[in-house]
Parts: C-alpha cells; sequence; structure tokens
C-alpha cells in the first residue's frame, strides 16, 4: 500500500513538473516583440474576385535595403484568401519581362501611367488581372548584441555555458499603387522589435523573438483591409 | 577501410578529422554552373531579319577565379547562352535564325554576341550583403555579306542578398542569373535606340534588297 502510494506521488510529481516545464518552455521560447503598423490612405480602394494584386520586393540597383525574398512570400502568403488573389512574384515579373527587373521597374508611381501606356504590357496586365502592385521595401537587422557562451567537446561528453542576448528591429514599407486609377493609393508600414535571448548550461536554449514574422503578419493585415477598404 | 573505421575510435583520431573537414571547408572549391530557362521579352519586335550567331566560345564562356583564403570559384554562364539568346530572339525580333559561324546571309545582317568580361564579388570581399556579378557583352554587328559594320557594348549587372542564400554557390548562381536577365532586359528595351544598332540597322536598310523572303535559312 505504501509502495504504490509512493509510486503514485512520484507520477503525480513527475507529471506536474513535466507540465510546469513545457508551459514555461512555451512562454519563455517566444521572446517578446513590440510591433506598430501605420497606414496613409490617399484614396479609396476596392477589389472584385476577377481582381489580382502582386507583392514586389524592392530590388533597384542601388538599394543597399533589399527586401528578404521569404520575408515578401509570407506577406503574399498572409493576404492569399477567398478574398484577394495574389500573383506569385517570379511568375509576374516572368510574365512581364523586363519591365519589372531590378533597372527597369518603375521607382515611383509617377512612371505608372507611362509604363501602363506600353500596349503589349497593358495587355498582359490585363490577362493577369491585375488591380494593385504593391511594393515592399524595408529589412530586419540586428540592431545589438551582447554576452558570451563558449562551448567545448571532450572524450566524456560536450556542452556550453554562458548567455547570448540580441535586438532585431524590423521595419518595412509597402505602397500600393493602383493600375487602373494609374496612381498611388496609400501605404502601409510595419515595425517591429524584440530581444531574443541563449542561456546555456550544458545545453543552450535559444528565446527567440519573431521579429520579421511579427512585421509581416501585421504588415498583411494591414494591406488586406487596406485593399478591401475595411 | 575497417583499419580506417577502427582509428576513428579514438577521440584524437576524430579531433584530426574534424580539424580537416574545417580546414577543408575554408577553401572549398566554388563550381557555379547556370542551368535555367528566361522569359520572352515583351516589347515591340523589330522588324530587322537578324541572323544570330552563337559561337563555341561564347557557349563555352567560363570564368575562373582564385581568391586567397577563400578557394577557387568557375562560374559557367556558357552553357545557358543558347536558350538565353533563343527567348530574347523570340520576343525581339520578328524574324530570325541561328548559326554558329560568321558568313554571307540572306538576313538583313549578323549579329554575333560575346562575352568580353566577367567580374564578381562576395559579401567578404565587398563588405556588403550582396554577391554581385558583372558581365560585359559585345554584339559585333556584321552586314549580310559578313563585313564588321561595328560593335555594341552592353554591360550587365546582377546581385543577389546574402540573406536570400546559404553560402557562395547559391549566391553567385542568382547574381549570375540576374546578370544574363538584365542583360535580355537591357537588350529588349534598348536594341532600336542604341547608336552602333541605329548605324548598323540603316546600313543594312540601304543594302537590303527589294524581296526578302523571311523564312531563308542563315
Amino acid at each position: 500500500m505504501n509502495t504504490t502510494c509512493r509510486i503514485k506521488i512520484t507520477k503525480t510529481c513527475s507529471n506536474i513538473f513535466r507540465c510546469t516545464v513545457i508551459t514555461l518552455s512555451i512562454f519563455l521560447l517566444g521572446g517578446c516583440v513590440t510591433a506598430t503598423v501605420e497606414e496613409v490612405r490617399e484614396r479609396a480602394t476596392g477589389i472584385t474576385m476577377s481582381d489580382a494584386v502582386v507583392v514586389l520586393g524592392r530590388r533597384s540597383r542601388p538599394s543597399n535595403n533589399e527586401t528578404e525574398i521569404d520575408f515578401i512570400s509570407c506577406v503574399a502568403d498572409n493576404l492569399d484568401d477567398n478574398a484577394i488573389k495574389v500573383l506569385n512574384e517570379q511568375e509576374f515579373v516572368d510574365a512581364t519581362f523586363p519591365w519589372f527587373e531590378p533597372r527597369t521597374a518603375p521607382v515611383s508611381a509617377n512612371e505608372l501611367p507611362a509604363l501602363l501606356d506600353e500596349p503589349l504590357l497593358a495587355q498582359r496586365l490585363e490577362q493577369l488581372g491585375l488591380r494593385y502592385v504593391i511594393w515592399v521595401q524595408g529589412q530586419t537587422k540586428r540592431v545589438s548584441q551582447s554576452g558570451s557562451m563558449t562551448c567545448g567537446v571532450g572524450a566524456g561528453g560536450g556542452g556550453c555555458f554562458g548567455f547570448l542576448t540580441w535586438e532585431n528591429d524590423a521595419s518595412y514599407e509597402a505602397s500600393i499603387w493602383d493600375t487602373q486609377q494609374r496612381r498611388a493609393a496609400g501605404r502601409v508600414s510595419s515595425d517591429a522589435a524584440g530581444t531574443s535571448y541563449m542561456p546555456a548550461l550544458v545545453v543552450p536554449i535559444p528565446i527567440i523573438a519573431r521579429v520579421q514574422n511579427n512585421a509581416c503578419t501585421g504588415l498583411a493585415n494591414q494591406l488586406e483591409g487596406f485593399i478591401l477598404n475595411q | 577501410m575497417s583499419n580506417a573505421m577502427i582509428a576513428l575510435y579514438r577521440p584524437s583520431q576524430w579531433l584530426l578529422a574534424v580539424a580537416l573537414l574545417i580546414v577543408g571547408s575554408g577553401c572549398a572549391s566554388n563550381r557555379i554552373a547556370l542551368d535555367a530557362d528566361f522569359p520572352v521579352p515583351l516589347v515591340a519586335q523589330s522588324s530587322t531579319r537578324v541572323a544570330i550567331v552563337i559561337t563555341p566560345e561564347l557557349q563555352s564562356f567560363v570564368h575562373n577565379e582564385k581568391i586567397a583564403k577563400r578557394g577557387d570559384y568557375s562560374i559557367n554562364v556558357g552553357a545557358v547562352q543558347k536558350r538565353l539568346f533563343n527567348r530574347l530572339a523570340q520576343g525581339a525580333f520578328n524574324a530570325h535564325a541561328f548559326t554558329d559561324t560568321v558568313a554571307a546571309t540572306t538576313y538583313d545582317g549578323l549579329l554575333v554576341p560575346n562575352i568580353a568580361e566577367l567580374q564578381f564579388a562576395t559579401p567578404a570581399q565587398s563588405r556588403t550583403d550582396y554577391y554581385e556579378v558583372w558581365m560585359r557583352y559585345r554584339f559585333d554587328l556584321y552586314d549580310r555579306d559578313a563585313v564588321l559594320l561595328g560593335s555594341w557594348d552592353l554591360p550587365a549587372y546582377g546581385k543577389a542578398n546574402q540573406t536570400n542564400y546559404n553560402n557562395d554557390t547559391e549566391g553567385l548562381y542568382a547574381a549570375a542569373l540576374a546578370a544574363c536577365r538584365d542583360m535580355a532586359a537591357m537588350f529588349s528595351l534598348n536594341f532600336n535606340t542604341a547608336q552602333p544598332v541605329q548605324s548598323w540597322l540603316s546600313a543594312t536598310a540601304d543594302a537590303a534588297p527589294t524581296t526578302s523572303d523571311a523564312n531563308t535559312t542563315p
């Protein structure tokens, strides 16, 4: 009886301990992120079921602030639902070649009317059903880091000891161009910052702040509202 | 084989193997060979009937360079040139044909693309975030009798952000591909307005026979 009781207590303690560790891990493994999204509307927007949008990264030649390819895909994927048809970036750039290449793409909305006057391009855009071009620029950068970690491997095993911390800052802006109105419709910006930690006591435990992902979902949600005019 | 495996059970041998791997990877050879398709340019086609000469030199163009402490780099862009010019010509010219030698033709003129120069830079060299590839294409312009009338130099540039790629091979592949696309874009948009081409076009127009057959062989 005593033995059974002891076993039960041990099992319960073990479960509580396991649950606590898992719960703490879930809370701890995601670092804190603060995000801000802003919008500047220049004119009313709207979209029909046959209209499509494309999300493009700014890759003009002198830019030292090129947007990551996975961020563009993330924004496009997060926009892609039943309300908005999103064209794949690479397929769009290939279908409209050579008008949206790094050296030939329009830099400002003022260049849009002249571009849309190109008969073959206008015809292709109509085939694609393109209504809005969304230009994204910005980057996620590591703005500070501190701490140190030492790792060693020996015949008896290995391990790490130390503490690392770093802060990432994401700043993106999307310009929305209306191909029907032939002018800019507005801008949406998304900023996020967060600190990640990595304590190590034999095993390093990364506690990552998902800064870029937060900036992406924030931008995509705001863009969706902007385009649907909500 | 079995002796080597037994030897690696000793920790000191493992350390040596790991050290050799690290040293070896620091001086790795980077072989980049482009293999991609290209889009057809969406531009108004030139009415000039052109025979495009894809020389064996162009198709076998490989840039080799040794960088101290980084290893050997080999960038093969020649293998995709035929495909690149095939797509380019489909969009840029009303009538065209491909040949591999400079010889008299029934077409309005001969266009001979060459890669005069290729340079590249890695982020480690340039202290930027980018892999970069510069290429200088030279288009020799011949009349229908295979007489050289001029040349058109066309610089091409491609870059790739290192954050999107895992290593030098992937980054330089993307940058070289971007440079090839850049050439095709600038060619298709500037062909009719570039000064050497205009001179060539007017010379070929003056020499053109009154009746022409677009389907004749080059």
